[in-house]
């Protein structure tokens, strides 16, 4: 590193290949077009869905997880790092598949190389995001994130509720931003180093104020990300005002991504006994116990089925902060429920998809008679909606268990944490059981079955739920590994 | 065949699963109605083969037969290794009356749901995967596996009330899965703490894991007891926890009505026994006075509101809150003849409860409505059906030579060796325990008047507008009813041979547990 430009070593590539991948998928992406006219949204689809594919294969790759650094620190490559890849863009595959089922036809004849790319750039945020604890690169993740999904949040440009959706989530998104730059500057001037993790385990928890206040401020960004109370205003408006796609797609992977940044730095954190750090703990229990009662309580009231899962994205967002609180005991709990929580909502989008598309409305009335319509899609949306209040036979059941062991473990207050959960999961029953009870007690208005391709996503969720139920044990093993790489020495 | 002896739990527990995904391609009714009868008939066939197969003669300790104990035929297979949790079954004299109560009852069933026409693939499909619901609760002896099947009972229940219920189905299947669900998520908070204080799942081996952590953190076991308990009673149900039940009844078809009240029930009575108070002895005798408190409410209480309903069906399902409560209170005596006769009272109230119900479902078909003020004289009119009806009420009030009285006599009788001696007399005075028994015993008084009354009503006396002209009972009704009569009688003539031979050893064994 004597000055100049520097080669990247193969080992750095292979650090980074799931975003140099993407990257040359929206390459392919914009150029195809001039290739297939009248055709181009198919064929962008299907070029979109071969560059995720060549990106999952290259998290395969030996050596993409072993755990080190690249990039002079800016990339961290590490099995945590690997498994949300592989769960990211695994579940991006299935948003294409859901827009392949719905979006496709309803926007215009070459508007799906604009879409797919910025889809494919909000996951190389995303993706970055969770590579990462330096605080220049965590920032500008987030921001490749969100930029884009600001703008396929308003992607319905004819509609009012889209620029409604679009301009709120802008505006959330700077304030928030803006937040978390501050934080990021407070935290640079207390700690003379861009290396957040490095500096958050060299700290052993002794953090001066200016830094606590730092690092709240950096939460209140990431909060913004995990759509978790205070920061969880704009997600209602934004999931009904954009595509169904669109939607599943900020539900899950903006959420893990958040998840696993905000993970990463507070694993380094978290174990200490300082009263920084327990303050800190205190703080993510709070707003995890506040978003799980919001989440809940909101969904109760909504009759737009995107709503409500937008509502019901909260509550997980707080399940899932909840047992953040108790790292680094709960982080296999957190990602076990967070592998879980991708597959079950993209099977519950996947069926609201089709449903939208064959009855041009979202509300829980359109999901009356499925059960006849669509036996099938019912099915499949039935398992994932159980498996969202964690009830047998789907594997939501034991993750929802495992956050509430990680917490019990934890003992004393922390068991009010276990009763909140609990006491959600009754409440979330009845607004699951709203969607439940219109697709099997209410007769049909209108006969048209679902399409093949969301009904097929769906049972493939559906099966994939009651298989990790029965067959948890490589489930957990998958998950157990995927922890954050911790250098041994940090230069001090 | 010794791979089938080794792995006939879990052929019986899944038996029914296989039919439940057959009949869901099924076109044809008929073929429908015939793989669901024969899947549920195996079943029973299966149990039947259970009571041979098992060894009831054999006292020994509350614990695997390989090591000197009542628990046999048992089978482990790993489950998710982390957590010790396994797909572990087992047979003892606890789960054996109740997997023979369940199959009987779920042929009957099926036979009672013969003319079910609407969506009849799902019906039956939703049935099967109940019972194996059912029959996994009662074979399980991991406490994660057994919540799992806890729990998978509860969403067909919930659909069998929703889609094929009477009017206000809808309010009355949300209502159930609501109560029962807050009930199941205590009981997951309470299998929470114990795996964190005991490192295991393993029911048999639960007791002596948790001895220690009832000595040392005494507010934790009494919480974790009350979770359970609290989810246990919500199912059983026992007043004030009671609410969701008449809804349900009323509103659930006939057939599920006799599997709700024989078998649904019964989860939570032998939750109590299987969980709550072998894990926490010294608990529930802590909590006796605030228990047979509730227990002796739910006998009066239960019975003061079945006297006043105008409704046939809500009736007999108030009855059920009565005599749950004779359950909780064998349950509570902690003696040989209460737990027993508790056991025993759960199979009696299973087979005279679906009678009951089936009583009230054929006459239902026959006038399509339920008001007592509005029948009269059916006996006259329908002399066979008024034979089994009253058959089926003077077994249920308690008359002697049926098998009602003998589960409630002996609850009367453990109440009373309670005060005398056993771990109850040295916690709870004579006379309290003296008390709780005639209260108890005046409940049967009150089962007396209000069966009586309302058998006075409805098949003696002149025949009404509505009940002048009735269909006699047709050979698919007589299906039902005949076996049932049979086992009533059978059981209140031979309650020896018959059932608490079964559950003997296991009761003795249990008992050193709790004391």
């Amino acid at each position: 590193m004597n000055g100049g430009v520097r080669i990247p070593s193969a080992q750095e590539w292979s650090a980074i290949g799931v975003e140099t991948a993407l990257a040359a998928t929206i390459v392919a992406v914009l150029i195809a077009p001039f290739f297939a006219r009248g055709r181009s949204n198919t064929v962008v689809g299907w070029i979109a869905l071969i560059g995720v594919a060549a990106a999952f294969v290259m998290t395969l790759l030996p050596g993409a997880s072993v755990g080190r650094f690249a990039f002079s620190g800016l990339i961290i490559a590490d099995p945590a790092a690997t498994l949300w890849r592989q769960v990211l863009l695994l579940f991006t595959g299935g948003v294409i598949g859901i827009w392949f089922a719905s979006t496709r036809r309803a926007v215009p004849e070459g508007d799906a190389p604009e879409f797919m790319t910025l889809l494919l750039s909000a996951t190389i945020g995303l993706s970055l995001m969770a590579a990462t604890s330096n605080a220049l690169m965590l920032l500008l993740a987030t921001e490749l994130a969100s930029m884009p999904s600001y703008v396929l949040a308003g992607f319905r440009k004819r509609e009012r509720h889209a620029a409604e959706a679009s301009l709120k989530y802008v505006l959330f998104g700077a304030v928030c931003t803006a937040a978390m730059i501050y934080g990021l500057s407070l935290l640079y001037g207390v700690s003379g180093t861009l290396d957040l993790g490095a500096w958050l385990t060299r700290s052993a928890g002794v953090i001066p104020p200016a830094g606590v206040i730092g690092l709240l401020l950096l939460l209140a960004g990431l909060l913004f990300k995990i759509s978790a109370v205070p920061a969880h205003f704009w997600s209602p408006d934004v999931f009904e005002g954009s595509h169904v796609d669109v939607a599943a797609y900020l539900s899950v992977a903006s959420k893990g991504a958040g998840i696993l940044l905000l993970g990463r730095l507070w694993y380094a954190a978290a174990g200490h006994t300082t009263a920084a750090v327990q303050g800190m703990a205190v703080t993510l229990a709070v707003v995890a116990v506040v978003s799980t009662t919001v989440g809940n309580l909101g969904a109760l009231r909504q009759t737009s089925v995107k709503r409500l899962l937008a509502y019901s994205s909260i509550a997980h967002a707080g399940y899932l902060l909840s047992a953040m609180a108790v790292l680094p005991a709960g982080l296999g709990a957190v990602v076990a429920y967070l592998v879980v929580y991708a597959v079950m909502n993209l099977g519950a989008f996947a069926v609201l998809a089709g449903v939208e598309r064959t009855q041009g409305s979202d509300d829980v009335a359109s999901f009356n008679g499925l059960a006849t319509r669509s036996p099938l899609a019912a099915a499949a949306m039935a398992v994932c909606l159980v498996s969202m209040v964690g009830l047998p036979p789907a594997a939501g059941f034991i993750v929802k268990w495992k956050i509430m062991a990680a917490l019990a473990a934890a003992g004393g207050a922390w068991w009010w944490v276990v009763a909140s959960v609990a006491i959600n999961s009754v409440i979330s029953l009845a607004y699951y059981a709203k969607i439940l009870r219109a697709m099997y007690l209410r007769p049909a208005t209108e006969s048209a079955s679902l399409p093949g391709l969301s009904t097929a996503i769906a049972a493939a969720c559906a099966v994939l739920l009651i298989g990790m139920l029965v067959l948890f044990a490589p489930l957990e093993a998958w998950t157990a590994g995927a922890t954050f790489w911790q250098p041994a020495h940090h230069a001090p | 065949m010794e791979l089938l002896r080794q792995n006939i739990l879990f052929v019986l527990t899944f038996l029914p699963l296989l039919g439940a995904v057959l009949v869901l391609p099924q076109r044809r009714p008929a073929v429908v109605r015939g793989i669901a009868l024969g899947f549920s008939i195996a079943s029973f066939v299966i149990a039947l083969v259970l009571t041979l197969v098992y060894d009831s003669g054999r006292a020994g300790t509350y614990g695997y037969d390989n090591l000197g104990g009542v628990v046999q035929l048992v089978r482990r297979v790993p489950w998710v290794p982390s957590l010790h949790a396994e797909l572990l079954l087992g047979l003892d004299g606890l789960s054996l009356p109740m997997v023979l109560l369940s199959t009987f009852v779920f042929v009957l069933a099926t036979i009672a749901s013969w003319k079910i026409d609407r969506r009849p693939q799902a019906y039956f499909s939703l049935l099967l995967l109940l019972e194996t619901g059912v029959l996994g609760s009662f074979l399980s002896l991991d406490l994660l596996l057994f919540f799992v099947f806890f729990e998978l009972s509860l969403l067909p229940m919930y659909f069998l009330i929703g889609v094929w219920g009477g009017e206000r189905r809808e309010y009355a299947a949300i209502k159930f899965f609501i109560y029962t669900f807050v009930g199941s998520i205590a009981i997951l908070v309470a299998i929470v703490g114990i795996y964190l204080q005991a490192g295991s799942f393993d029911l048999i081996a639960l007791p002596a894991l948790l001895a220690d952590t009832s000595a040392q953190h005494p507010r934790l076991a009494m919480t974790l007891f009350g979770l359970l308990v609290f989810g246990f009673l919500v199912k059983l149900p026992i007043m004030p926890l009671h609410t969701w039940l008449p809804d349900a009844h009323v509103e659930a078809p006939t057939p599920i009505s006799m599997i709700l009240a024989a078998v649904l029930l019964k989860l939570g009575g032998y939750g109590l026994l299987r969980v709550a108070w072998p894990l926490f002895p010294d608990q529930a005798l802590a909590a006796w006075p605030l228990l047979a408190t509730l227990a002796v409410v739910s006998i009066l209480a239960g019975a003061l509101c079945a006297i006043g309903q105008t409704d046939f069906k809500r009736l007999v399902a108030y009855s059920s809150v009565s005599h749950m409560g004779f359950v909780l209170l064998g349950i509570l005596t902690t003696t040989p003849a209460g737990v027993a006769g508790a056991i025993f009272m759960m199979v009696a109230h299973g087979l005279t409860s679906a009678a009951m119900f089936f009583v009230v479902g054929v006459l239902y078909d026959r006038v399509h409505h339920r008001q007592i003020a509005r029948l009269g004289g059916v006996g006259g009119v329908l002399p066979a059906y008024g034979r089994f009806a009253s058959l089926f009420m003077f077994a249920s009030l308690g008359l002697p030579g049926l098998c009602n009285f003998v589960g409630e006599i002996m609850v009367l009788l453990g109440v009373f060796a309670a005060a005398r001696s056993g771990p109850v007399a040295a916690h709870v005075p004579a006379a309290a325990v003296y008390v709780v028994g005639a209260a108890a015993a005046l409940g049967i008084v009150l089962t007396a008047g209000y069966m009586l009354w309302c058998l006075q009503r409805v098949f003696l006396g002149p025949t009404k507008a509505d009940t002048e002209m009735l269909a006699e009972l047709d050979v698919r009704e007589n299906l039902v009813l005949w076996p049932l009569a049979v086992a009533v009688v059978a059981l209140g003539v031979l309650p020896w041979a018959l059932m608490l031979t079964l559950s003997d050893t296991t009761v003795q064994a249990l008992l050193k547990v709790l004391s």
